[in-house]
């Protein structure tokens, strides 16, 4: 008897001990607050101490809403991001109109060149069309030998232009999807109520798809005005928030660099305004439909055929062309900076012999960061997934924030927090791992935190009524089912990792010197012969990790935005 | 001795509750099944003996052991899922063993009690096979097997045969209850399929928002019914208005003078409840204490068996009998008179409102 009172006693006196996730996630949210909204904190702070006078007060912002020097660099921030906006939307609709609707031949190839130019490094299209375009380009000097002055690449219009480019597969992809899944019975209808093609499209299939065109549009927006490598390059003379906010932060080395920081939370501020703008407009259209009547692909008379065709393989060989143009560099024959005619592995013995330590490292950092990335991201899918309880509500909307923020704020802000010993880690590879880290945390949670969702959590609750501890259960159940969104988002990660450039440009020395920086340096020193043999390596690791997605995703393409 | 012993189990989510002060005891080895309707807290109190949920307050008991602040984990209670969750990247065997390589059972053990349990729930030529080369029903017994290994003092199921087609449904039910009874494992089953409910269980518990409407065997529960509630959900039941009138009682209009009628008291609405079996048509018995309602047919239609005769009393109440299917009960069209016959005893009378206590 005495036996049963004392096991009876034995559980119920005791403690709850805090459970795994419990544990888990206080880790998760001490990380976060320290590597992302301290950093973050940080900047803002400084942004309220006046730049000479050190006192507190808006006195910065002042001066960046009224002197002429800023705000010209805020219009053409907002010129360039609208228009870039624009121009995506104006090649990115359209693609996916073709490509839904009509039997377009060779459909894979147009939806991996999007994808590849979607995944290529940011700033390649930037000087690859200086290289056809520019003063002393291969396109100009043609056409000048003819007698034809070229158009001129350089200013608002060329950034707009490479950025239309650039990012318009963002519109295409989404935009595709959601044709293809908008039911066909809604169309047939206006067709039926007497619509011509034209309306039926204006009036019906358009507001249809808004919601995943305005949602392309928003990520165009946000990414145009916070690119930094492709203004930096093509400006000559036009700034833009991000060029100042990279420049006075170089030139104020050593001081706070307080005039930066306030340029860069002003494009937060701007990036933010658009994403709410963008989610008052889409709360009030949600439309819910199932697709029982799938649309269906038109096959068309030979010259609209021939249009279309055209059209398409256009707009996609267009945006390839700076990869084309890089890798094409990248076999001419150099003698220095100079390329001496003929073809050569001149370049590539180069970099190997020059930079092996650039290349090293953008490869150690991001499996680095990205080996990070899988473990976290993991665990904080199944915390925002599985988990209800008030952090995990608000986990998933602070994994929102890296998307937002710049990278050379994210940088500043953390030059501004870590360089404080016992802490100080700037100048270290640790710095720049924790970063990349950081910002590219979300790929690698939205990839597991969707295939999570389709998980039952009966398979996981199974598990436990057997016997298995809440890890046990983790590990041995739920990260096997889990393991097609980890590696999705593990390479898509990893994409993005080794192709950072903005905040890597502010952390770097000559020991932690990445790829991106090193093609940026030798770019801006008119190296294009070496700078090109980098890009085609990165490209080249890129449409791997492009092709492996391929195979691992079930909606491929949808997989990359 | 009770096997499961749960006393005052109160759960909520935010403000709604939904277990209200729930205490049930369950004898050791029966087959004990919780019914009722959508949303009356069947799986809430199934997972929260499962320890999935945390409860508010009140104490749950396996083998005179509290268990009510125990993890989930180390509960050793066996649950078989609605959706199976049959562990779809590990083959049957490995399903069936995952339990037992928790407590840390030697291998030649484990081989031989998943080998033992292969036969039971007759797997035993799909041992190798994973998950998605199963139908449902193979799933589910995979589910059934899973659980049962381990030796848990206790089994819960949810609704195990719901997402199977109606003939499965039968089939395995049956095997279920012989595999349950061989075993002589007490089990907690959920469903809100009265039929499946009456059919298997040694007890019946019938719930309704929350609180425990009435637990007893399954005849008890049909013919014996605790209020109002339990007497209109399970089984048909035809529902009327009483007017009391001194001591004669009447129903739309129609006077008689109950037996049962002494225990009524000042009770203010009353139900009178008669099953549509106990209802002849037109028959011409003068027994004593026999009451007998002139209706308007509505509809009479043939189910195989028997025949659903539809009417409306004068009162406006319908009310429905179930008979054998005799010449003149077919030849009966809608808006013809006829009369309900059936046996005052047979009624029951219940206080007003949803859950209105038994009278007679
Ligand atoms: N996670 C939850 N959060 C809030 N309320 C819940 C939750 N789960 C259940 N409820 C509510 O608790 C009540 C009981 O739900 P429960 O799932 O136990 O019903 P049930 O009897 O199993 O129903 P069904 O037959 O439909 O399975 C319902 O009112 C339900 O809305
Ligand atoms: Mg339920």
């Amino acid at each position: 008897m005495s036996v049963v009172v004392s096991v009876r006693s034995g559980f119920a006196g005791k403690l709850r001990m805090p459970g795994f996730w419990t544990v888990i996630t206080g880790l998760a949210v001490v990380l976060l607050a320290v590597f992302l909204l301290l950093p973050i904190a940080n900047v803002l702070a400084i942004s309220f101490f006046d730049a000479e006078t050190g006192s507190f007060g808006l006195s910065n912002y002042w001066q960046v809403l009224t002197r002429r020097f800023y705000t010209l660099a805020l219009w053409n921030t907002l010129v360039i991001g609208i228009c870039g906006m624009l121009g995506a939307c104006l090649l990115g609709i359209p693609l996916a109109f073709c490509t839904s609707r009509y039997r377009i031949r060779g459909r894979a190839v147009i939806s991996t060149f999007a994808v590849l130019v979607l995944c290529a490094p940011p700033f390649i299209g930037a000087y690859a069309w200086i290289m056809l375009f520019g003063s002393n380009g291969a396109v100009t000097n043609a056409l000048s030998y003819v007698g034809i002055p070229a158009p001129t690449i350089y200013g608002i219009p060329g950034i707009v232009m490479v950025f239309s480019l650039k990012f318009f597969p963002y519109i295409f992809l989404m935009t595709e999807n959601a044709l293809n899944t908008i039911n066909k019975s809604y169309e047939d209808a206006a067709e039926n109520l007497g619509c011509t093609a034209f309306e039926r499209f204006y009036k019906v299939t358009l507001p249809l798809v808004f919601p995943a065109v305005s949602t392309g549009a928003i990520i165009c927006f946000v990414l145009s005005i916070a690119d930094f490598g492709t203004p930096a390059i093509l400006g000559r003379g036009v700034r833009t928030l991000s060029t100042i906010a990279y420049a006075q932060y170089t030139s104020e080395m050593g001081g706070t660099p307080t005039m930066a920081v306030t340029v860069s939370m002003l494009m937060i501020v701007i990036s933010m305004a658009a994403l709410l703008l963008q989610r008052r407009i889409l709360s009030k259209r949600r439309y819910a439909s199932a697709l029982t009547n799938r649309p269906v692909k038109k096959s068309m008379s030979p010259v609209k055929s021939f249009l279309v065709h055209g059209f398409c393989y256009l707009v996609v060989f267009i945006a390839m062309l700076p990869a084309f143009t890089v890798v094409f560099t990248s076999f001419l024959a150099t003698s220095g900076p100079v390329f001496s005619g003929g073809f050569g592995l001149g370049s590539y013995q180069r970099i190997l012999r020059d930079s092996p330590q650039a290349i090293y490292n953008s490869f150690m950092f991001s499996l680095a960061a990205v080996a990070l990335i899988a473990v976290v991201s993991g665990l904080l899918s199944f915390i925002v997934v599985r988990r209800d309880n008030v952090v995990s509500g608000s986990l998933d909307l602070l994994l929102m924030v890296p998307y937002l923020i710049p990278g050379v704020v994210m940088a500043i802000g953390y030059v501004a927090t870590f360089r404080n010993p016992p802490f100080d880690i700037t100048g270290t590879a640790l710095i720049i791992i924790i970063l990349v880290f950081i910002r590219r945390l979300p790929y690698g949670v939205r990839s597991t935190t969707s295939i999570l969702r389709q998980i039952k959590p009966s398979i996981e609750e199974a598990s436990i009524n057997l016997g298995a501890s809440p890890a046990k259960t983790f590990i041995s159940v739920t990260v096997p089912l889990m393991m097609p969104g980890l590696i999705i988002g593990s390479l898509m990660s990893f994409i993005t990792a080794i192709n950072e450039l903005s905040s890597t440009l502010i952390l770097y020395t000559a020991r932690t010197i990445t790829m991106p920086v090193l093609i940026y340096v030798q770019v801006i020193d008119g190296e294009f012969g070496t700078a090109a043999a980098l890009s085609t390596l990165l490209l080249l690791s890129t449409g791997i990790c492009v092709f492996i997605v391929f195979r691992f995703s079930e909606s491929k393409e949808a997989a990359f935005v | 001795m009770s096997a499961v012993e749960i006393s005052n189990i109160r759960k909520s989510y935010g403000g709604v509750v939904a277990l209200s002060d729930i205490s049930i005891s369950i004898p050791s080895g029966s087959f004990f099944t919780l019914l009722g309707p959508s949303g009356c807290g069947k799986t809430t109190l199934l997972r929260t003996i499962a320890g999935f949920h945390q409860q508010d307050h009140g104490s749950i008991a396996v083998a005179d052991q509290k268990i009510e602040n125990v993890p989930a984990h180390k509960r050793d209670v066996g649950m078989v899922f609605q959706d199976y969750a049959v562990f779809p990247h590990i083959s049957v065997s490995d399903n069936i063993a995952f339990g037992l390589k928790q407590r840390k059972v030697s291998r030649s053990e484990i081989e031989r009690r998943v080998s033992e349990v292969l036969d039971v729930v007759q797997l035993k030529p799909y041992a190798a096979r994973m998950p998605h080369e199963l139908s449902g029903g193979q799933q589910q017994r995979v589910g059934l097997a899973r659980a049962l290994v381990i030796n848990p003092k206790v089994l819960l199921m949810d609704e195990p045969l719901s997402n199977l087609d109606a003939k499965l449904r039968v089939d395995l039910r049956r095997e279920l209850r012989g595999i349950q009874q061989s075993m002589n494992i007490t089990t907690i089953y959920v469903t809100h399929d009265q039929e499946e409910a009456l059919a298997m269980s040694d007890y019946v518990c019938v719930m309704y928002g929350g609180v425990i409407q009435q637990a007893a065997a399954p005849w008890e529960v049909y013919y014996s019914p605790a209020n109002r509630f339990v007497a209109s959900f399970v089984g048909a039941n035809n529902f009327m208005a009483l007017s009391l009138n001194g001591a004669q009682q009447s129903i739309a209009g129609t006077p008689f003078i109950l037996p049962q009628a002494s225990k009524i008291g000042a009770a203010k609405g009353i139900a009178a409840a008669i099953r549509p079996e106990f209802i002849s048509v037109n028959s011409a018995t003068d027994a004593a204490d026999t009451i007998r309602l002139p209706v308007k047919i509505r509809q009479v239609s043939f189910t195989g068996r028997e025949m659903a005769v539809a009417a409306v009393l004068s009162s406006g109440e319908e009310i429905e009998a179930i008979t054998k299917p005799t010449p003149d009960i077919i030849d009966l069209r809608p808006n013809d008179d006829a009369v309900f016959v059936f046996a005052a005893k047979d009624m029951q009378l219940f206080d007003e409102g949803i859950t209105g206590a038994r009278l007679s």
